[in-house]
């Protein structure tokens, strides 16, 4: 059975004039990145008008496509960069939020859950209160959360589409799962 | 925290669960086909691969270009380093290494052509040719001032010197250790016309007996050491093969000695020109024997001392010289100097006190 082709080589063969190629990866990485996008701005249409702009900005710069990065990391840092344009022509909303010291302190995020089987039953009521949660995260620290759970991505590889240092992709990281643990706890005697 | 405990707390595996199990958001199928149909048709434009692959090549084609040039041009340099290590070097210093190279039988012949014009003026004065007076004893033979010029005893000397010249050890005892024809050639023809002229001048001097004695007391001790290839020439440069420099200096400090006894030879300041006595009578009747005369006392040796001088330090001292009255000497050294430098600009105030 013929192994899979990496997100590499089909954006290669894309290049190399492969449409077949697009279609399996824009399958692969489209929920993704739609999601990514759709919760970082919290609009659909506008969502769908980035997310758009997204895949035809890759199409359009195809020719130039060296394999210098995992591909996550190159379509989700044109999002991100299609994020920040959108931000700038948006007067007044916030780019991102850095105030990562506003959140809690290390020491009070709440330690794992084990895996009681009570926290399953539990789960897909508390599923639909985490988006609010996330929502609520502060821009850099939810689009930390977003970039991790979407794409899989290391705390590398964030660091690396977004721009910014390791240790403040880890950091805005650690933030964000902090705040949204101490809200599932905060959430558990109403649930 | 350890590596895996970081990890651990940065992928929380219960939140990826509770986010997984939210519902989950797709793009509508419009919005696919749109970007589908988009991708394809940017594919069937084409031109974009060819160019991809053109901006593909870009970087290695650039970097084989670079290595293939470079190594181009440190090829050609490496060719072309003799020629950079046998680069002319400037015109002073190749001047100084003239003046301390020995001069060689090429040297005599480039020199030969200037003699002829040399003792022809010296005819145009009213002086005999060298040659033909025999010493008068007045400057011993052996001072090294004098050269006599005979030119067949000359040219035996120089084919004695060149069958049996030794291969010269090095160049500052060269000079001194060539034969006497050779350092009369490699002399600035306005030295060897002054030695020329030295004899004559002397014999015209007639009774000075003073300086006479004292020249032929003196020329027996220094005819003394041997001359190999005296030849017929009476006067020769001390024979310094085996201590040449201090020979040659040690016989230039006696002839000084000597000449700065004898009183036809006064120093050649202006004032003390009328101030010799036994000069008066012939150097009213031959204006230029006289000035033959003066010149040579003081400037035989400075003279020869010139020609070892770099252009700009012999310019210098002939503006000195200019500037202490030594008119004459001055204008020798100019005629020196222009000799052996045809090409070299003077300053302008030379250039027209110069002019003949």
């Amino acid at each position: 059975m013929p192994e899979k082709p990496t997100d590499e080589e089909l954006m290669e063969s894309y290049r190399d004039g492969d449409a077949g190629a697009f279609d399996q990866l824009y399958g692969r990485h489209r929920g993704g990145v739609f999601r990514y996008l759709l919760r970082q701005c919290s609009n659909r249409a506008l969502a769908e008008e980035l997310f758009q702009d997204v895949w035809m900005n890759l199409v359009r710069s195809r020719s130039v496509y060296t394999v210098q990065a995992k591909f996550t990391t190159y379509v989700y840092r044109i999002a991100h960069n299609r994020l920040i344009d959108h931000y700038r022509t948006q007067k007044g909303v916030a780019i991102a939020s850095f105030d990562d010291e506003d959140g809690p302190s290390l020491d009070d995020i709440p330690a794992k859950r084990s895996d009681d089987p009570a926290v399953s039953a539990e789960s897909k009521q508390q599923a639909a209160g985490i988006l609010k949660e996330v929502a609520s995260l502060p821009a850099a620290q939810r689009e930390a959360f977003l970039l991790q759970q979407e794409s899989d991505m290391s705390v590398e590889e964030i660091a690396q589409a977004t721009g910014v240092s390791r240790e403040t992709a880890k950091s805005r990281l650690r933030y964000a799962l902090a705040k949204l643990r101490a809200a599932l706890v905060a959430r558990e005697p109403t649930l | 925290m350890s590596r895996q405990q970081s990890n651990d707390f940065e992928r929380d595996a219960e939140l990826t669960a509770l986010y997984r199990a939210a519902p989950a958001e797709e793009p509508p199928a419009a919005l696919d086909d749109a970007i589908r149909a988009a991708a394809r048709r940017e594919v069937r434009a084409g031109p974009a691969s060819a160019d991809a692959t053109r901006r593909r090549w870009y970087v290695p084609v650039s970097i084989a270009a670079v290595v293939v040039l470079s190594f181009t041009v440190v090829t050609l340099m490496k060719e072309e380093a003799p020629e950079f290590a046998q680069a002319p070097a400037p015109p002073a210093a190749s001047g100084r290494t003239e003046q301390y190279r020995a001069p060689d039988d090429n040297d005599a012949a480039a020199l030969k052509p200037k003699r002829a014009p040399l003792e022809q003026s010296s005819k145009n004065i009213g002086l005999k040719p060298s040659g033909s007076e025999p010493s008068t004893g007045l400057i011993p033979p052996s001072s090294g001032l004098i050269a006599r010029m005979d030119p067949e005893s000359l040219k035996r000397q120089k084919d004695t010197a060149a069958s049996e010249r030794p291969p010269a050890p090095g160049k500052p005892s060269d000079k001194s250790s060539k034969p006497n024809d050779n350092l009369s050639d490699a002399r600035s023809p306005a030295v060897r016309e002054l030695l020329s002229r030295a004899p004559d001048a002397q014999r015209d001097l007639g009774g000075s007996q003073s300086g006479t004695d004292t020249a032929k007391a003196a020329a027996p001790e220094r005819q003394a050491p041997p001359a190999p290839h005296a030849g017929s020439l009476v006067a020769t440069e001390p024979k310094v093969d085996a201590a040449p420099r201090s020979r040659a200096e040690e016989a230039d400090t006696e002839t000084r000695q000597r000449m700065q006894a004898f009183p036809a030879s006064p120093a050649p300041t202006p004032a003390a020109k009328p101030a010799t006595p036994p000069f008066a009578p012939k150097a009213e009747s031959q204006e230029e024997a006289a000035t033959a005369m003066r010149a040579p006392a003081k400037s035989a040796a400075e003279l020869e001392r010139d020609n070892d001088l770099p252009a700009e330090k012999w310019l210098e001292r002939i503006e000195d010289l200019r500037k202490q009255g030594r008119l004459d000497e001055a204008k020798a050294s100019l005629a020196d100097f222009r000799k052996r430098y045809p090409d070299y600009r003077l300053p302008e105030p030379l250039r027209a006190w110069g002019l003949p």
